[in-house]
């Protein structure tokens, strides 16, 4: 975050969502090495890596996720501004925390939702792929949900900020 | 829920995006509310939208978007922008509206290493727009021209457009990429014409003058092999990328995979050290995250349009309507720019083409025109107010204060104009985007 919002609470959540964001494009450059490993594999020796999809596909989530507190907490997400933009200081502060308080609560409901599914994968050994390249569920679903729950936080957080007038106007300005 | 309950559903849609509610979540509510009339039940909903946020994005073809999404931001990170500027500037000597056009040249050719068009705009503005101003040019014709010359990255294969289209659509994603060749040509192909004829008849927009001369002086020893590396660079990295998988070697995903392994070789050659490449990758996350979100939620809408039959409500009421098919499709067309005078090119997509698709094909329209038609219409949005995106950027990215968005949004506009000519060259003339497909 900016200015004066950087205080308290702020520089560890920041420091803790660009740090799964780096996670995340870490991933990313694994992913690439993954996916070129299958082709060269498969082009020069006729031997693909039969766990590149379901690899990738996992990956995927993950990726979105992992990067996805740090693109709310920087203003990231696309905003339709026509009306913010016209009102006075009082009611920008309320469209800001209704707008965070949505997203919130998305992210709340869903963590919430994924927990009996967790639970149920890890007792019954759930997992992804086929014979030829299987990986167990519980450690997607896992991270999802911590995911999901840090996203919550963030939005809450910005709900917090805007309430008090303190958050930073290019997050509030969306784009 | 009924026909007016969807009426309900597209006012709380437009309310919430209205009321500044990010246009992912209120695609998310939206779905929440008419999905829980539908199921009868708040329970059943959230399970469905968790389960649909666990599994929306979780698909080996979506890793294109990352991908491609970091290669466009290596290579605009690398200074190659300024390579390729300088090079088509060299190659267009004596043209008028010199600069505008080596604007245009660039990013003809940037585009085909990056999809993102906001990436091209950023970079083109620190490099082309102090040579612009320097030579004279007015501002509005200088920084029009970069936004408008940055939609090329969104038409020109790899484009961020294309593969959400053909996601949503369930198109190849290879096959669409071919399909924005000959296109995206053209529009360059105009939009160079546009720069010469306005300099020619608006020589206050362009002038001809001297000092616009030194920007094509013979660069030293060292900035000529630092261009001829960016500019050998980017070729051979078009060439790995496209021809891997135009020529069948790799998928596009792996063709993704071999572009951005080429364009941290071209970074680093470029003398790009370890910061500035995890300032890129970090870059690109904030671009693809909000779409992947949006794609996401747009998801969950798109399962009440369907369980609700949407696309067939829409297609009838059309049908009574007597448009025809012409008729239909330029009804479509109205729709996409009125959206975007309210809401982003992405948006209006996920908004749009899960109705529209279903209906181009029960009229039996060629998916590629309609594709083509669809994405160019759309991509106009990037140059229209109040959200034209490529001009934000612009504003943003410029290295001048004074620049206002309204000058920007006017020299644009000659931009966004030519993008519709180009879309009725594809519905009147089809082969110009299905030719190349056809070959592959």
């Amino acid at each position: 975050m900016h200015s004066d919002a950087a205080t308290g609470m702020d520089r560890p959540i920041e420091s803790a969502t660009r740090a799964l964001h780096a996670i995340g494009a870490a991933t990313i450059a694994l992913l690439t090495l993954v996916i070129l490993y299958d082709a060269l594999g498969r082009l020069l020796f006729n031997r693909p890596f039969a766990g590149t999809t379901e690899l990738a596909a996992n990956a995927m989530v993950l990726i979105t996720f992992l990067q996805m507190p740090y693109a709310i907490l920087h203003g990231k997400l696309l905003r339709v501004t026509f009306l913010h933009d016209r009102v006075p200081a009082g009611a920008q502060r309320m469209l800001n925390a209704l707008a965070f308080g949505v997203g919130a609560a998305f992210f709340a409901a869903i963590a919430w939702m994924s927990l009996e599914p967790l639970v149920h994968g890890m007792q019954t050994g759930e997992f992804y792929g086929t014979d030829a390249f299987r990986i167990p569920a519980w450690p997607l679903r896992g991270a999802t949900f911590l995911l999901w729950i840090a996203a919550a936080i963030v939005c809450a957080r910005l709900v917090l900020l805007s309430l008090m007038g303190r958050l930073d106007p290019r997050i509030g300005a969306g784009h | 829920m009924g026909a007016q309950g969807i009426w309900w559903i597209f006012g709380l849609l437009a309310i919430a995006s209205l009321t500044g509610i990010p246009v992912a979540f209120s695609f998310a509510l939206a779905a929440a509310v008419g999905l829980s009339f539908s199921l009868g039940g708040v329970e059943p909903v959230l399970a469905l939208l968790q389960q649909t946020a666990l599994d929306g994005v979780k698909e080996y073809n979506f890793v294109v978007l990352p991908l491609f999404t970091v290669m466009g931001m290596l290579i605009a990170h690398s200074g190659a922008a300024g390579d390729l500027f300088n090079v088509v500037n060299r190659g267009v000597r004596g043209v008028p509206g010199r600069l505008a056009v080596a604007t245009v040249g660039g990013n003809a050719v940037f585009a085909a290493v990056t999809g993102v068009g906001i990436a091209s705009a950023a970079a083109f503005s620190h490099v082309a727009y102090p040579a612009m101003r320097r030579a004279g040019y007015a501002t509005s014709f200088a920084t029009g021209c970069i936004a408008g010359s940055s939609v090329l990255g969104l038409l020109i294969p790899p484009s961020v457009f294309m593969i959400v289209w053909a996601l949503l659509t369930e198109q190849s994603v290879g096959k669409l990429f071919a399909a924005g060749v000959f296109p995206g040509l053209v529009l360059a192909g105009l939009y160079a014409l546009y720069c010469i004829v306005a300099a020619k008849v608006w020589p206050r927009l362009a002038p001809d003058e001297p000092a616009g001369e030194a920007e094509v002086a013979r660069p030293d020893q060292a900035q000529g092999r630092s261009e001829m590396v960016g500019w050998i660079g980017v070729t051979v990295l078009i060439v790995m990328t496209l021809g891997s998988i135009w020529f069948g070697y790799c998928t596009p995903t792996e063709g993704s995979a071999v572009g951005l392994v080429g364009a941290l070789g071209l970074a680093w050659a470029k003398g790009m050290k370890g910061s500035r490449i995890v300032e890129a990758f970090i870059e690109a996350g904030k671009t693809t995250t909000p779409i992947l979100l949006l794609l996401l939620c747009a998801m969950m809408y798109t399962k009440l349009l369907a369980l609700e039959g949407v696309p067939d409500q829409v297609r009838m009421l059309l049908e009574g309507m007597g448009l025809g098919t012409a008729g239909t499709v330029l009804f479509m067309v109205l729709t996409w720019f009125l959206l975007g005078c309210l809401i982003d090119s992405i948006s209006i997509m996920l908004l749009t083409v899960p109705i529209f698709w279903p209906i181009a094909q029960a009229l039996g329209l060629d998916p590629i025109t309609f594709a083509l038609v669809g994405i160019l219409v759309i991509e106009a949005g990037v140059l229209t107010p109040p959200f034209g995106i490529g001009v934000f950027v612009v504003k943003a990215s410029v290295p001048d204060p004074h620049v206002r968005v309204n000058e920007i949004f006017i020299g644009a506009a000659p931009y966004g104009l030519l993008i519709l000519v180009v879309a009725a060259l594809v519905w009147f003339f089809p082969g110009l985007a299905t030719w190349l497909p056809s070959r592959i």
